[in-house]
């Protein structure tokens, strides 16, 4: 269940942050029957119940693709210069120094594929192909 | 969660739904602040979901999506971005190592 930050805590446009709906209410019941049942482990630090995470099973149908997270966002109006994006997310105008703006986010879905779509063991190369070229070229 | 990412849930739960993207941004049922003496605590309700795609990831033996469901997936996540920059005028990949920004929502 999706009620965690993503650990690292940056809010970009990553396989972390973006959701499946519910579509299937017959998951809800599932889960609720099997922590009834079998209720999660769990430990208590400083008076507090800590509950070991359940995951939903599989539903029959997938619901709504959502896009979640909005702790790192600034407005698109103006030209932003700052710093931004992790390492191999940060689109060219990150990495060059230069003014960037809604395009940022488009850059971020791409490398968001790399991470779901290209073969595992390629995918670090690629991103960092990509920013190896992008420093060669800042110099 | 601090107190602009508190009023970008305010703005975007009270968007144009009819835009396209509109059912495709995350939003808040509620918000809520339990005042404390070491500085308010802002809460957020939303629905649960199921997986995000790193879980669905994750529960892939190959670890990596079809093309069927990168194709459906994108064409979701490319609305609801046109609905943050149109809409709502805001880049939502930002400020993860910026430390003096601070947000302004029109």
């Amino acid at each position: 269940m999706s009620t965690r930050r993503s650990a690292n805590n940056n809010a970009d446009i990553k396989a972390d942050n973006i959701f499946i709906e519910i579509e299937d209410q017959g998951l809800l019941k599932a889960f609720v029957d099997a922590e009834m049942s079998h209720p999660s482990p769990r430990k208590v630090v400083d008076g507090k119940p800590i509950y070991a995470t359940r995951h939903f099973g599989l539903p029959k149908g997938y619901g709504r693709v959502v896009l979640g997270d909005y702790g790192s966002v600034v407005r698109g109006d103006k030209p932003q210069i700052h710093d931004a994006q992790p390492d191999v997310y940060r689109c060219p105008e990150v990495m060059l120094k230069t003014e960037w703006g809604f395009p940022a986010d488009i850059w971020n879905v791409g490398a968001m594929v790399c991470t779901v779509f290209i073969p595992r063991g390629k995918r670090d190369q690629t991103l960092t192909d990509v920013h190896t070229d992008l420093e060669f070229i800042r110099g | 969660m601090d107190e602009d990412e508190h009023s970008m849930y305010n703005i975007l739960s009270k968007g144009n739904a009819s835009h396209p993207g509109y059912h495709h941004v995350r939003t808040a049922l509620d918000l809520f602040t339990i005042p404390r003496q070491v500085g308010d605590h802002r809460c957020l309700v939303q629905k649960p979901m199921w997986d995000s795609f790193r879980d669905l990831l994750n529960r892939n033996p190959a670890h990596r999506f079809t093309d069927e469901l990168l194709r459906a997936g994108l064409s979701q996540v490319f609305l609801a971005l046109d609905y943050l920059h149109t809409e709502a005028n805001i880049v939502h990949t930002g400020t993860a190592y910026a430390t003096h920004v601070h947000p302004q929502i029109c």
